[in-house]
């Protein structure tokens, strides 16, 4: 594994991209967890597919098609359900089903043969070629320098809003800059575990960090390592078996994460009923 | 608006849709005051409170405040996520947050002194390092009253900050509420009509309109003690 490492540079990719996700699981899936975003997400991810096949059809970069669609949805979303009866749940799953099928019917009218779209859907983090890993340095760096940016109104945007715009701030700035933000974030871990589980990225590191951390500084630098741990043994489990990444990636964070919900449960009965006993005692 | 008066509302109206929540409200608010605010649910008691924050503009009428004055707002916590990981003095120093959105904004050490004096003010500072879901109930509604503290308002309205309190937690609070009268004006919502009448030097009761009572005497003679709206 290490000599692959040092000699494939596919492998030096994968190990780059891995980094790259995590960064941007850490910083997107908190803002989408803390927002209640994490089915929007779903649906912008789901619509991209529609951009990648368009990119597909008329042979440029799939990707940035992609991130077309899904910041286009991701401003659908927001502004239809903000200005009509409609809610964003319903144009999310419109929005989802949509774009996927979009996505499948350019695809079938590029010519020549039909390419394997599984890394898409499932990712493929051994594949992910050098020029893939320029675009997703530029969408990771454009995340963070804005979090870090705008880091203290955007944790009070997603803490409080009624609050923040009682004090007068331009919450529709932060709005706005949230739903940029996520669709840019979503394209970076399309790559490594595909349109179906992005999701799950987004969601378990995040939930995991959640359950061992009480401050947001600390879930997203702890989110950040644990998404980095579960990439690099996804690879490893990719790498040595033929399985996509995705789906390594996503079935050990869960069960990782069962597990810890189940471990924190018993220690919290087991100190409850330590301070019981404790206060019965004379 | 005279010396002392530092809210005015005069002829306002806010409607839903075409449902009016308030209509033709005329009041005033002295200065370092604590004044109830009473009403049945739906009677537009919130809708005041979101007027004066700035959440809601008025259809008709207007208010004014004293110049240089700001709204400190405890709204009542149904979208308060319980679960964000926030501590005790994070949750504060955001109250301490400049406005305008600028970038690379970061606390400096007066913002802090500014959030633990707050923090302090409501007896919390045993707790400043704990995550807000490891407060109760009432240690998280003087926590958001910390908040409102450290943004330098001058005004602090709390929209039912003693609801689902038990009577040592809302006597806790009211108690806070008493002290902060000193260099502050009060406004509260509440359904606890009696605990809140004999704190408070006026009462205003909203169903759609409001009536002023200046006296808990008379707010017992007209709308009878005990009662629960």
């Amino acid at each position: 594994m290490i000599e692959a490492i040092l000699n494939y540079t596919f492998m030096q990719n994968a190990l780059i991209a891995a980094l790259l996700a995590s960064i941007v699981t850490g910083i997107i899936g908190t803002i989408a967890i803390e927002k209640k975003l994490i089915s929007m997400s779903g649906g912008i991810a789901h619509a991209s597919f529609g951009g990648i096949g368009f990119g597909y059809l008329l042979g440029f970069e799939p990707i940035w098609g992609g991130l077309l669609f899904a910041i286009g949805s991701s401003v659908l979303i927001s502004r239809i359900s903000k200005n009509s009866k409609m809610k964003a749940d319903t144009i999310t799953g419109i929005l989802w089903s949509f774009g996927m099928a979009l996505g499948i019917l350019f695809v079938s009218l590029a010519p020549g043969y039909m390419p394997d779209m599984t890394s898409y859907l499932f990712g493929d983090i051994l594949s992910v070629s050098t020029n893939s890993i320029i675009y997703m340095t530029l969408f990771t760096a454009i995340i963070v320098f804005v979090f870090i940016m705008l880091f203290n109104h955007l944790i009070m945007y997603m803490f409080d809003e009624e609050y923040a715009k009682a004090r007068g701030i331009n919450t529709k700035l932060l709005e706005w800059t949230v739903y940029i933000m996520i669709p840019i974030g979503i394209m970076v871990l399309i790559k490594i575990v595909g349109i179906i589980l992005t999701i799950a990225l987004m969601t378990i590191p995040v939930s995991i960090a959640k359950l061992l951390c009480k401050s947001m500084k600390r879930v997203i630098l702890a989110s950040i390592l644990i998404s980095v741990l579960f990439s690099f043994v996804g690879l490893i489990i990719s790498y040595y078996v033929n399985i996509p990444s995705g789906v390594c990636i996503i079935l050990l964070s869960t069960v990782v994460y069962l597990a810890l919900i189940i471990v924190k449960r018993r220690i919290q009965k087991k100190l409850h009923a330590q301070r019981v006993h404790g206060a019965k005692q004379p | 608006m005279t010396k002392d008066t530092i809210i005015q509302f005069h002829n306002v109206r806010f409607c839903y849709d075409e449902v009016c929540a308030i209509n033709n409200v005329n009041f005033n608010i002295l200065e370092n005051s604590l004044t109830a605010i009473i009403g049945p649910n739906g009677g537009g008691k919130s809708t005041i409170f979101k007027i004066l924050s700035g959440l809601l503009k008025p259809d008709d009428g207007h208010f004014s405040l004293r110049k240089g004055s700001t709204i400190g707002y405890v709204s009542q916590f149904t979208d308060f996520d319980l679960s964000f990981p926030i501590t005790v003095l994070e949750m504060v120093l955001s109250g301490t947050i400049c406005k305008k959105v600028k970038p690379f904004y970061r606390y400096k050490k007066s913002h802090r002194d500014k959030a633990r004096n707050a923090i302090k003010r409501v007896g919390l500072e045993m707790y400043e390092d704990r995550g807000i879901n490891q407060l109760s109930g009432g240690e998280l509604k003087r926590a958001v009253i910390a908040r409102a503290l450290a943004s330098d308002a001058n005004i602090i309205v709390l929209d039912e900050p003693d609801s689902s309190l038990d009577v040592e937690a809302a006597a806790d609070l009211y108690r806070i509420l008493i002290n902060l009268k000193s260099d502050k004006t009060i406004l509260i919502a509440s359904h606890h009509l009696d605990e809140v009448i004999d704190i408070a030097d006026s009462v205003l009761y909203v169903k759609s309109t409001v009536t002023k009572f200046s006296s808990t005497e008379e707010v017992k003679e007209k709308l009878g003690g005990g009662i629960i709206i």
